[in-house]
């Protein structure tokens, strides 16, 4: 497997992180109970980050979560283990689309990568966030263990809506642009695949 | 809440004269504490300390209120998730599936407190120094160079960030898009005509940035100087060690059988 750091990933993990935050920022003003919005922003940008960049758009979502985590009142402590789980969210749809290589496109230009998106992205994707954060604020102790499945349901929400609502039009109108740049990353560490 | 760059607001006074290592110590050191103690009456001691802080660092009102608003709705949903979902110790109350207890309440007054501890911790390390310092404080902790670039990097975009957003907002809005009103699907829908620019605007701004990181060198393996470095006193050096020393002797208290039941 190739692997690649270089100015272009640094860029890319500083403006992902850069993004997040603000989204985060932006979404922190329609919060409905602790670390759940009716809508969330910037679960658009760790998806469509991590499918356009791999690994390196991810990790600006891990770091987007622990300066974002900010505007939610929530302790840097919290965003370090948090923002695994929110650069999860992102990894599960980028690595199924970098698995399956040309069989599926990233701009979702076709029907089986709209459908095979809206399953792993929008829903199974957003579902294991939604689970895994609030096991993080019971780790933390700030959410009661059974409170779990009352948050899941708001967090999923607002993070699947995003990923539908958001995530589609950005990968469906931004891809042809972003693969025109030298930043695009065919594989998952690397702008080029190795060659055979 | 104010723009994120724009908490800093300078002030003479003794805590901002403070290094900025101390400056980052002190509150993670009181959100740390604020993880250690579980009990009312010493988290409310932690919510305690930082106001007064807060205070001593003369850290405008206006920034404190951005990030005290935010309690408004977590304060009383901490308590109530508490108070119906943690049952511990005696039975206060019971009406159909609802069961308060001694213990659920006890842990929703402490956890209301952590939270604000934390909360106005937030602008106890942000409201006191500039971005700059901030990274220069992670420095002098001997983060990598790499990671601080990249979060001093980061953080210089987010004003940039907040500026094309501001002029997108105002572009759309003068279309006659109202991206404020209507339901939230279709403010949500509408969210996407901001992102999808504000997007396209940043990614053709980062080929230019990523020409100008791998043309001054920063990936360069050479050891760094920089030209402003903390420097530390003696008073950082008290500061530093009595709020390290105050989380690790609290820890240590918390765990004790004799002061253990006070703390948590």
């Amino acid at each position: 497997m190739r692997f690649e750091f270089g100015p272009r990933q640094v860029v890319i993990v500083a403006l992902g992180t850069a993004l997040y935050a603000v989204m985060n920022w932006l979404s922190a003003s329609f919060q409905t109970v602790p670390g759940a919005t009716l809508i969330f922003p910037a679960t658009a940008v760790a998806i469509s980050f991590s499918m356009w960049f791999g690994f390196w758009g991810a990790l600006g979502a891990y770091f987007g979560t622990i300066i974002g985590n900010f505007a939610w009142g929530t302790a840097v402590h919290v965003g370090i283990t948090g923002g695994v789980h929110d650069m999860i969210e992102g990894l599960i749809p980028a690595l199924v689309f970098y698995a399956a290589g040309d069989r599926l496109r990233r701009d979702l230009g076709d029907a089986r990568s709209l459908v095979t998106y809206v399953i792993v992205g929008v829903v199974i994707g957003t579902g294991v966030n939604a689970f895994l954060g609030n096991l993080n604020y019971v780790l933390w102790g700030l959410q009661p263990f059974n409170a779990i499945w009352a948050g899941l349901w708001t967090w999923w929400l607002g993070d699947a809506i995003a990923a539908a609502v958001l995530g589609i039009p950005l990968l469906r109108f931004l891809t042809p642009f972003v693969e025109r740049t030298t930043l695009y990353h065919e594989a998952f560490f690397a702008r080029r695949r190795a060659l055979a | 809440m104010p723009a994120f760059s724009t908490f800093y607001v300078p002030r003479d006074v003794a805590y901002r004269r403070l290094a900025a290592p101390t400056k980052l110590l002190l509150p993670l050191a009181l959100m740390t504490l604020a993880f250690v103690v579980q009990d009312p009456a010493a988290n409310l001691v932690v919510a305690l300390a930082v106001v007064g802080l807060l205070r001593l660092a003369a850290v405008p009102w206006r920034i404190v209120r951005g990030f005290a608003s935010v309690l408004v709705t977590l304060v009383p949903l901490v308590v109530v998730l508490w108070t119906l979902f943690y049952r511990s110790g005696d039975l206060l109350l019971a009406v159909g599936p609802v069961h308060v207890t001694v213990g659920g309440l006890t842990r929703s007054v402490a956890t209301a407190f952590r939270v604000i501890s934390i909360v106005l911790a937030v602008p106890l390390l942000l409201g006191v120094m500039p971005q700059q310092d901030l990274v220069a404080a992670l420095r002098w902790f001997r983060l990598p160079y790499v990671l601080c670039f990249t979060l001093a990097l980061a953080l210089r975009m987010i004003p940039q960030l907040e500026r094309d957003l501001a002029t997108i907002r105002d572009a759309q809005r003068s279309r006659g898009i109202e991206l404020d009103r209507g339901s939230l699907l279709l403010r949500a829908r509408r969210l996407a005509m901001v992102v999808l620019p504000l997007m396209t605007v940043s990614i053709a701004r980062l080929e230019t940035l990523a020409r100008v990181v791998e043309s001054r060198g920063v990936l360069g393996a050479r050891r760094r100087t920089f030209y402003r470095r903390p420097r530390p006193r003696v008073v950082d050096v008290v500061v530093m060690t009595a709020s390290i020393a105050s989380v690790g002797v609290t820890w240590l208290l918390a765990r004790s059988p004799t002061w253990g039941p006070y703390l948590r």
